[in-house]
């Protein structure tokens, strides 16, 4: 436990020191309050619009974990059709890499005009933005399994669907969790680009809210907002990989006590 | 209901071309239903090479390989294998691995017999632990478990008491003569040690390597069962020797 606290202590240095920073730059350079707030000006916006930037926050977490589940539920499937089909794979992975390529923000208002405002086309968006990272990582996972684990499985003679059952997807778990850190961070994006295009509320609605009226401090607000979402939901995944796969040695040999 | 196997003119080469290597040439074995053998050979001559083939797991590049009469082309049933590696599954306890070819073949529970096995090899209390928790010469053990747990007629391993200490390893060697003399299987064992190699085969097959060839096979006739008092018997001995002395004749020094 006092370990725990130690390695928090880290992170919370460095927030300190950004805060100091950021108030000596304000103060030294004399930035005014509409281009760079006090970070006290940021904290007492927060407090005083709480329940209001709870309620969008509350919105945003929600297309942000659709989209994210999306990601997973047809992120991962994806990905074991086209590890099982060379034919498939040969065909569509250039262009799913094509895709990547390709400015998702600008696929946004196409999605809009196509499938109207509802919440449907946010999860989409976030979705497009979010799936890759699962998509390409359960690939590496369920390639990367050693030519012994797979004579293992012949040996005892495990068919098609119990190698998989049995070896490769067990094995794919701590790749697939890492690509899914990746995409909840990359959902919370996907999320804001959604409530930019179309929305009347979320927090991405709110920051275009707040830079049409030049209100810096709601801005940063949304940001603080968006951060907390985005650790939270990282945390949460991380939790639930914990608990997942406690037998691998990422996570063994973060709690050598355990 | 052991098998025979019968290895007739086998070749494997890896690659093709200049680039390719060839692991094994023209290599004949007949191994007898119920006969113990032993592999020895220098290191990268094709003995884990031969075992896959044995097993099932890959092709050879010509010749014949068969089991009980039938050639090999896919891991038979009845067929045990101890990898040189233990390829534990490490979200499995003991338990777990040592019944996962039960749970793939769909058998029935055998509790009993997963306990007996683990305790067997001195690994009572260990039952829950993951294979982490366990050091390289348990889950060696842990392995030989999983490959005896389905009874196999055909006992193929590579190297299965290579991280244990000396001790352990004599106590290993003791039960495995025990179980074969009960159970009668067809063991094909690869081992570096020639003490190993001698003490339990009926026969002792020497290869050379590159490309890996059979050198000779030695016989070793002691009366069983044997145990490491044996060591001393001069038929042991002179065995021993004769190995040594091929082995050295080929570059290898232990
Ligand atoms: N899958 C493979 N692809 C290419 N070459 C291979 C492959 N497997 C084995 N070889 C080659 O075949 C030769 C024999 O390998 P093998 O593993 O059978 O040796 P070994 O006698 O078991 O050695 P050791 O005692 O070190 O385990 C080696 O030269 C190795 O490089
Ligand atoms: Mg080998």
């Amino acid at each position: 436990m006092m370990r725990r606290l130690g390695t928090m202590l880290y992170p919370i240095a460095t927030l300190v020191a950004l805060v100091v920073i950021w108030y000596a730059a304000v103060k030294l350079f004399h930035v005014p309050a509409y281009l760079l707030p006090l970070p006290g000006d940021v904290i007492e916006r927060i407090r005083e619009d709480f329940w209001f930037l709870l309620h969008h926050s509350w919105i945003t977490t929600g297309i942000t974990l659709g989209g994210f589940v999306l990601s997973i539920v047809i992120g991962v499937p994806l990905a074991i059709v086209l590890v099982a089909s060379k034919t498939l794979e040969r065909a569509v992975m250039p262009w799913l890499i094509l895709s990547q390529t390709f400015p998702k923000v600008a696929l946004a208002p196409l999605v809009v005009v196509w499938f109207g405002l509802g919440l449907g086309p946010k999860l989409v968006v976030t979705f497009l933005v979010a799936f890759f990272p699962v998509l390409v990582s359960t690939i590496v996972g369920l390639r990367s399994i050693e030519r012994e684990m797979i004579e293992l499985a012949r040996a005892v003679r495990a068919s098609t669907l119990q190698t998989f059952w049995h070896f490769r997807l067990p094995l794919a778990l701590p790749n697939i969790f890492a690509g899914m850190k990746v995409s909840v961070a990359f959902s919370v994006v996907g999320a804001v680009i959604a409530e930019w295009v179309g929305a009347n509320a979320g927090l991405g609605y709110l920051l275009l809210q707040a830079n049409a009226n030049l209100d810096t401090g709601l801005l940063f607000a949304v940001l603080v907002a968006l951060m907390v979402i985005g650790v939270v939901l990282y945390y949460a995944v991380e939790l639930v990989e914990r608990l997942v796969i406690p037998w691998h040695s990422t996570i063994r040999l973060q709690n050598p006590t355990a | 209901m052991a098998q025979p196997i019968t290895i007739s003119g086998v070749s494997k080469t890896f690659g093709s071309g200049t680039a390719g290597v060839q692991a094994l040439q023209d290599v004949d074995l007949e191994v007898a239903a119920g006969e113990f053998v032993a592999i020895v050979g220098a290191s990268g001559c094709g003995k884990s090479t031969l075992l896959r083939l044995v097993g099932g797991l890959a092709p050879p590049t010509s010749g014949r390989i068969e089991i009980g009469g039938k050639p090999v082309v896919e891991p038979s049933p009845g067929i045990g294998i101890v990898f040189q590696t233990p390829v534990l599954l490490p979200w499995r306890t003991v338990e777990q691995n040592v019944q996962l070819p039960l749970v793939i073949q769909r058998s029935g529970d055998a509790a009993q017999r997963i306990q007996d096995l683990l305790e067997l090899v001195g690994l009572r209390g260990f039952e829950r632990r993951r294979p982490y928790e366990l050091s390289g010469g348990m889950q060696q053990r842990v392995a030989l478990c999983r490959a005896l747990v389905t009874d196999p007629s055909l006992l193929l391993m590579d190297e299965p008491f290579g991280a244990l200490d000396a001790l352990t390893r004599e106590q290993m060697n003791l039960e495995l003569q025990r179980i074969w003399l009960e159970t009668g299987k067809t063991v094909l064992l690869i081992t570096h040690s020639i003490t190993e190699a001698v003490m339990l085969a009926d026969r002792v097959v020497v290869m050379t390597p590159r490309p890996g060839r059979i050198r000779e096979i030695i016989e070793v006739k002691l009366p069983r069962p044997r145990d490491f008092s044996a060591l001393r018997d001069a038929a042991f001995h002179e065995a021993c020797e004769r190995i040594r002395m091929l082995m050295n004749a080929s570059g290898f020094v232990e």
